[in-house]
């Protein structure tokens, strides 16, 4: 089972969206990184036919993205701005969506059920969407893509608004249901995808920049994390010298999370870097490295 | 079926629909209701108010009966050009011509130049054989009181009572007979086809359709006359037999329905499709395995039953009396009429109408569908005579008469060839939308970019100017 990208391209009038993209996706999770506008929601619309590329090709365990009524049929989707008829309850809506889906009644019925205990919402079925949660919609979402059973989940920045109890949550879900298909995680946070994919690719401004293990994309900033402290007065010096990670205030001044090719002058600490580390160096690296 | 039912229910548990549903009651309340039971009743012997100049329609004319009723035709020329001169004269004096333009057909006055109204002044000569002196100096009564459905308080009299005296046609007749002297009386001095021709330059002159010179119009005001036995016989034969008696009702049935279904099902449809766009839906529904036809045909037809179904029960009002009567009194009647007429009558103006919603809601995600349902809605409202005047375009079929069953026959080809057009013109936009869809599904059409960029433009220039 693998998603087969070969030389894509997508335009939207002079703007070109994704940028003569290759790619194989195995089963599994697998997490798509890039900033907000790098191109990940052009992919995920194509590859859910929902959009067609300008150039290239993709198949889908072998069936060609131009043939949308099989690729339907393989995909289950959950869009970015993920949203239901609002008057429905839980039960309608999952009812309605699957008959848009031509599932039998019978199996409808059972599959809306085991669904709805797996994403924690049974006993929310009668409730109208408009009462639920941020995080009971998402799942709601995730319950929704799944009801054709597809071989391919395509996720759209799921976890934009969650609460960190509800991200964690849901990302769990997310790996429970990789067991038997391609899970394909798009995201702008990298935690998300460290946490439960294995693989993962990064697009920057509709290039692929990396593709390869969560582990490959973390040794990408081995040895260039660094933790530094520093006084008040050096934060704007710091700040501009360094890539700053991240920062707390401890009582002997400002302490830094940085990236550096080089140790930095002041003293500081290396630090094992995590896949937003490897992921912030690697894009700094197409931006002309981070070497101080 | 069952994603049919579905929409059917959706339709119905929403908002939009309970206003459609109670501006059509309200429509009917208003225009239909009551009608068959006034007739009925008027059968019966019971005489309730308000009954106009007409005839009990369900009542069998004898020979002894001294009043049958009323008609409005040509076949009293010499009345039609009286009163047509009458108000030809007045609106000359006050160079102020009535006149009810499209689309809305309100009241609107025309005055003339000095050229044109010298003109008129010939045309008054040539039908009066009066001179201009003459004209400005008629003598009381030259013109009777009643001429067709208008009554003149200035040619009336009053008795040695004080009790208005109205001179009747009749009575004119009957003077024109004895005296012959067109300076005391009106007596027409060209032909009824010579007469047609001058109003028709009249029209011409004041450059506005349906003023009470156009051919329609001078026959609704003034070609009133009484009708005799054989007319009324052949009348209540046509309603009993015929029509079964259900079939007259069902058309005037249909002639009311048909104004509120020519605009207010827009509205069901329009909401509907909105519906996926405003609850973000579109994205959701793209990517399921329904196809694009199933998706549309089995929305369109759920549109149509559910607007179908609330005129079916509101014809029962009317259905179930006559069946009653028709068992009270032994005559056969038609149980199917209103659903045969309501299928071939007004179900080309839900399809219509409802197409025109699917269509243009689709290709835009807006509701403009609305309001050019509205523009055609109010220009065929206005441009439609109330009976017997359907075009291959319009939009409404007009019959408001429980009579008048010739019309439909003399109309009955290009009524039709109008309602075969509105169903074609309805399926072409059906397949169309499905076409629209495929390509939206596709993202080969996405309007959310097209108005960005019409934005976008907008913006632009408006940013350009502002930096200039």
């Amino acid at each position: 089972m693998e998603i087969v990208i070969d030389n894509l391209s997508k335009r939207y009038g002079k703007k070109e969206a994704i940028k003569n993209l290759s790619l194989k996706i195995p089963s599994g999770m697998y997490g798509l990184l890039g900033r907000n506008g790098a191109g990940k929601t052009s992919l995920t619309q194509i590859l859910a036919a929902l959009s067609v590329p300008t150039n290239g090709d993709i198949w889908l365990n072998g069936v060609s993205i131009k043939e949308t009524a099989k690729i339907r049929e393989m995909v289950g989707y959950l869009p970015q701005d993920f949203s239901m008829y609002r008057s429905m309850t839980v039960l309608g809506a999952m009812d309605y969506l699957g008959l848009l889906s031509d599932i039998p009644k019978e199996i409808r019925k059972e599959r809306i059920d085991e669904l709805l205990e797996k994403v924690n919402l049974k006993d929310n079925a009668k409730t109208k969407i408009k009462a639920l949660s941020g995080g009971m919609k998402r799942r709601l979402g995730i319950a929704q893509a799944l009801l054709h059973n597809p071989q391919i989940l395509i996720v759209d920045e799921p976890t934009a608004g969650l609460d960190p109890e509800e991200r964690i949550r849901f990302r769990n879900l997310l790996s429970d249901f990789a067991d038997d298909r391609i899970v394909l995680l798009s995201t702008h946070i990298a935690s998300d995808i460290e946490s439960i994919c294995d693989g993962v690719a990064v697009l920057n401004d509709g290039k692929l920049i990396f593709h390869g293990s969560t582990e490959e994309l973390i040794r990408q900033a081995d040895g260039k994390v660094y933790l530094i402290t520093a006084s008040k007065e050096l934060d704007r010096h710091i700040k501009e010298k360094y890539v700053c990670l991240n920062m707390s205030n401890t009582r002997t001044g400002i302490q830094y999370r940085i990236l550096s090719d080089t140790p930095p002058k002041e003293k500081g600490k290396i630090q094992s870097p995590t896949l937003e580390d490897g992921y912030m160096y690697l894009l700094h690296q197409i931006e002309g490295g981070v070497r101080p | 079926m069952k994603l049919y039912l579905r929409e059917c229910r959706g339709i119905a548990s929403s908002l939009v629909y309970f206003l459609f549903i109670a501006v059509l009651v309200f429509s009917w309340w208003g225009e239909f209701r009551g009608v068959t039971k006034t007739e009925i009743d008027r059968a019966n012997g019971k005489t309730p108010a308000n009954v106009g100049f007409d005839r009990p329609l369900l009542t069998e004319p004898t020979k002894e009966d001294n009043y049958f009723g009323m008609k409005t035709s040509e076949d009293n020329p010499e009345d039609i050009m009286t009163g047509v001169t009458r108000a030809l004269l007045m609106e000359y004096k006050n160079n102020l011509y009535a006149t009810y333009p499209l689309p809305v057909r309100n009241y609107k006055a025309v005055s003339l130049s000095s050229k044109e109204q010298a003109r008129v002044l010939e045309i008054l000569c040539e039908v009066t054989g009066l001179t201009e002196e003459q004209l400005s100096n008629l003598p009381q009564g030259y013109f009777p009181a009643v001429t067709g459905t208008i009554i003149s308080t200035d040619a009336a009299d009053f008795d040695e009572d004080g009790n208005l005296y109205m001179q009747s046609r009749e009575d004119n007749k009957t003077n024109v007979i004895e005296e012959m002297d067109k300076t005391k009386k009106f007596i027409p001095q060209v032909t009824y086809e010579r007469f047609k021709e001058l109003m028709r330059e009249m029209e011409t002159m004041i450059g506005e359709e349906d003023s009470q010179y156009s051919t329609e119009m001078m026959i609704t005001y003034f070609g009133l006359s009484e009708m005799g036995y054989e007319e009324a016989r052949s009348e209540y034969d046509q309603t009993i037999k015929g029509d079964k008696v259900t079939g007259s009702f069902a058309r005037l049935f249909c002639d009311y329905m048909g104004l509120s279904l020519g605009l207010y099902p827009i509205f069901i449809i329009v909401f509907m499709w909105l519906k996926d766009h405003l609850e973000n839906m579109t994205e959701l529904l793209y990517t399921r395995k329904v196809s694009s036809l199933k998706l549309v045909l089995t929305r369109y037809l759920a549109g149509i039953t559910m607007v179908f179904v609330p005129v079916i029960l509101l014809s029962f009002e009317s259905l179930i009396p006559l069946i009653s009567f028709g068992s009270e009194h032994d005559i056969s009647i038609d149980y199917f009429s209103y659903i045969k007429y309501t299928l071939w009558w007004l179900l080309p103006t839900i399809m219509i109408v409802s197409a025109i919603g699917l269509f243009f809601t689709l290709l835009t995600d807006s509701p403009i569908a609305i309001l050019l349902q509205f523009l055609w809605w109010i220009i065929d409202k206005g441009a439609t005579g109330l009976s017997g005047d359907t075009k291959s375009t319009t939009l409404m079929i007009r019959h408001n008469t429980l009579r008048g069953y010739e019309l439909i026959e003399d109309n009955f080809h290009a009524i039709c060839v109008n309602r075969l057009l509105m169903a074609g013109i309805s399926i072409l936009l059906v397949i169309l939308s499905v076409w629209v869809l495929q390509q939206k599904r596709k993202g080969k059409i996405n309007v959310a970019n097209i108005y960005g960029k019409a934005l976008g433009n907008i913006k632009s220039k408006f940013s350009f100017i502002h930096t200039k």
